[in-house]
């Protein structure tokens, strides 16, 4: 289906056509009246100019038998006249006959004719001056003058023939052309009139039918559009209410956020006062783990000591065996000695004293070696007591750096474990504050949604008092188009 | 540093300097000397006990004896000395004290030639005679000496070795042995 639009430009463009044709076909035939027109003129001047050569040529004639006849000079001024004229007559006639080359021909033929009979005006003029009065008429008596003359008639009279067809012709023309641009400026008129009596009747049809049928259609739309607005209004107040109920809360919990940062960064100084004094204690801890280290070298120096003097003390012993052992067997010795100077009576006797001064030194040494033996026992058993005590002593000096690693492995963990919470603590601090910076963003954002609430709450009412406007606009142009109330 | 005199040891290292030097100064007691009586203090199943040194030929620690297939009573093998194959007897046997568990010492006999076998060897003292005490229950013996402070039983070698001799001769050996005095002994 055609728009109204469509119907209305396809009206227009058939009349500018229309008008188009017409004033076309109009100026074709002005145009061709005006050429026909400027011809028929230039005919006119043609058929002026060969009776002003004929009128000449006549003056001429008159003037050379006036002379002839009486003699006199003022006769000739006729002649004269027309031989100063003859030449620009006929210069003047050859353009306006140029397109018709039969007139060409005949005005070919005209000139020569008129130069021989100037020719033969002169001769008989300079004769006449020459001669008397009779030999002139004597030669006028010849009537060669009048032939020629007439000849020259009947060319002109040619000429003036062709001119005056050319004239009807041409008026012809003018009337045929005239005719045409009467039966276009008619007929134009006529279906100009009908195209526009057409256009006017369906646009009428499209205006009450189309534009009315739009103009319901928007006073419906327009009906829609003020409920639609009246919602949108209600929703953009209830919006807006529940926007700033959110900031509220939003602002609450950005206070709430920014508590939680301060906690936070407390939190993150306490954790960085914690690992120092748990980097401190590890200090501590190392120097006292040396020193327990030192402690139980100390230790293993004397258990080699106490171990070396418990070997000596053995080596001791089997010295103190050899010498116990000589000592036994100096103690037999002296026994035997003894027994030997008993068994040699009197002779013996002496020696059974020095005998008896060996075995006692025997008996003391070993006695002696006894009493060393004691010792050297009671100092194996206090160097095996050393031993052992200090080998508890390393056995409790090992557990104590066991201890002193486990301590320090807690210490270590705590101060993993207090670097892990001030990183955890930072984060925290860093991600509440990200948090409020977010918060106060969306506190931002929510400002602007309850402001553009507002907003659209009041374009909301200028939509609705437009829709109104365009109802009642509506109704004025369902008026305007079908001429009725709605 | 100078030594501690206050120290038991050093005084008695004192006292033996001086107990020593005093056997050069002091004059011989070779008129005494009949009173004298050596003894050598022994130990047998544990109790102490003494022999008249005048009684033997010598004293040597005891080796392995060589075996000797014979069935007299304490005899306990062959015993090497000097040169000499000496018959053994377990002293402690002899003295009828049960078999001897393990022998130390030998002490070669005098009077005749054989080796007795004991367990223990205390020590030799020179006795004056007032150390020598009778006694009439002292293990059958009828003779003690004072040694050392603790008195000994004095075991009469001489009836000892009779008893062997007489064992041998197949005469009934004595129940026990017979202690006799060592008067005669000491008196040579």
């Amino acid at each position: 289906m055609w728009t109204f639009g469509r119907k209305l430009s396809m009206g227009f463009a058939l009349s500018f056509a229309l008008l188009l044709l017409i004033g076309t076909v109009a100026y074709r035939g002005v145009e061709l009246m005006t050429q026909t027109s400027y011809q028929v003129t230039r005919t006119h001047a043609a058929l002026t100019h060969v009776e002003a050569l004929m009128s000449l040529m006549k003056d001429a004639e008159t003037g050379q038998r006036g002379y002839l006849l009486s003699g006199e000079e003022p006769y000739l001024d006729p002649y004269r006249h027309a031989v100063a004229n003859l030449p620009r007559q006929l210069a003047e006639l050859k353009p306006l006959i140029r397109d018709n080359p039969a007139q060409q021909a005949r005005l070919n033929q005209a000139t020569a004719m008129i130069e021989g009979l100037m020719q033969l005006h002169k001769e008989r003029i300079e004769t006449r001056r020459a001669s008397t009065t009779e030999a002139a008429m004597r030669v006028l008596g010849l009537g060669e003058g009048k032939r020629r003359m007439d000849e020259l008639r009947g060319v002109i009279s040619q000429m003036e023939e062709e001119e005056n067809d050319l004239l009807r012709q041409r008026a012809q023309e003018v009337e045929s052309a005239a005719s045409g641009v009467r039966m276009a400026i008619v007929w134009g008129t006529v279906a100009g009139a009908l195209l526009v009596l057409a256009a006017a009747l369906t646009l009428n049809r499209a205006l009450s039918g189309q534009v009315g049928t739009a103009v319901k259609h928007v006073q419906r739309s327009s009906a829609e559009l003020q409920a639609a607005a009246n919602q949108q209004a209600a929703g953009a107040r209830e919006t807006a209410t529940s926007m700033t109920e959110i900031s509220t809360t939003i602002s609450e919990l950005l206070a709430t956020s920014r508590q939680i940062a301060d906690s936070a960064q407390r939190v993150v100084v306490i954790a960085e006062q914690t690992a120092g004094l748990a980097r401190g204690g590890d200090g501590t801890l190392q120097a006292a783990r040396e020193t327990i280290a030192a402690m139980r070298r100390q230790i293993d120096l004397v258990v080699d000591h106490m171990l070396d003097l418990g070997r000596k003390s053995q080596q001791i012993g089997v010295v103190m065996d050899l010498v116990g052992e000589l000592a036994e067997q100096t103690n037999i010795l002296a026994i035997n000695a003894t027994i030997e100077a008993t068994v040699a009576g009197d002779a013996g006797r002496r020696f059974s004293v020095v005998a008896d001064e060996i075995r006692k030194l025997a008996d003391r040494m070993t006695a002696s070696t006894k009493e060393i033996r004691l010792q050297i026992d009671d100092v194996r058993g206090a160097v095996n007591t050393t031993v052992m005590a200090t080998e508890t002593g390393s056995k409790a000096v090992d557990a104590g750096a066991r201890q002193f690693d486990d301590v320090a492995a807690t210490f270590a963990k705590i101060a993993g474990q207090v670097v892990t919470t001030t990183d955890a603590a930072r984060e925290i601090e860093l991600s509440t504050k990200q948090q409020a910076t977010a918060v106060e963003q969306l506190n931002v954002a929510l400002s602007n949604t309850a402001q553009a609430s507002r907003e659209t709450e009041a374009s909301s009412g200028q939509t609705s008092q437009t829709a109104t406007e365009l109802a009642e606009m509506s109704r004025d142009l369902l008026r305007l188009v079908q001429a009725q109330p709605t | 540093m100078t030594p501690d005199r206050s120290d038991p040891l050093e005084g008695q290292l004192d006292e033996w300097r001086a107990a020593f030097d005093r056997s050069f100064a002091e004059p011989r007691r070779l008129g005494d000397d009949d009173a004298v009586l050596d003894v050598l203090g022994i130990r047998i199943a544990g109790d102490p006990f003494a022999l008249n040194l005048a009684d033997l030929a010598g004293l040597q620690p005891a080796m392995p004896a060589a075996p000797y297939p014979a069935t007299a009573p304490g005899l306990l093998g062959l015993a090497g000395h000097q040169g000499q194959v000496l018959p053994l007897y377990d002293l402690r046997a002899l003295i009828g004290r049960g078999a001897a568990t393990a022998v130390r010492w030998w002490a070669i006999a005098r009077a005749a030639p054989l080796a007795l076998a004991f367990e223990g060897f205390d020590g030799q003292w020179r006795l004056t005679p007032g150390d020598r005490l009778q006694q009439s229950d002292a293990a059958g013996t009828g003779w003690a000496v004072r040694c050392g402070g603790a008195l000994r039983p004095l075991i009469e070698l001489e009836g000892l070795i009779a008893a062997v001799a007489g064992s041998q001769l197949g005469e009934p050996s004595a129940g026990s042995f017979t202690t006799t005095t060592s008067a005669g002994a000491a008196g040579r």
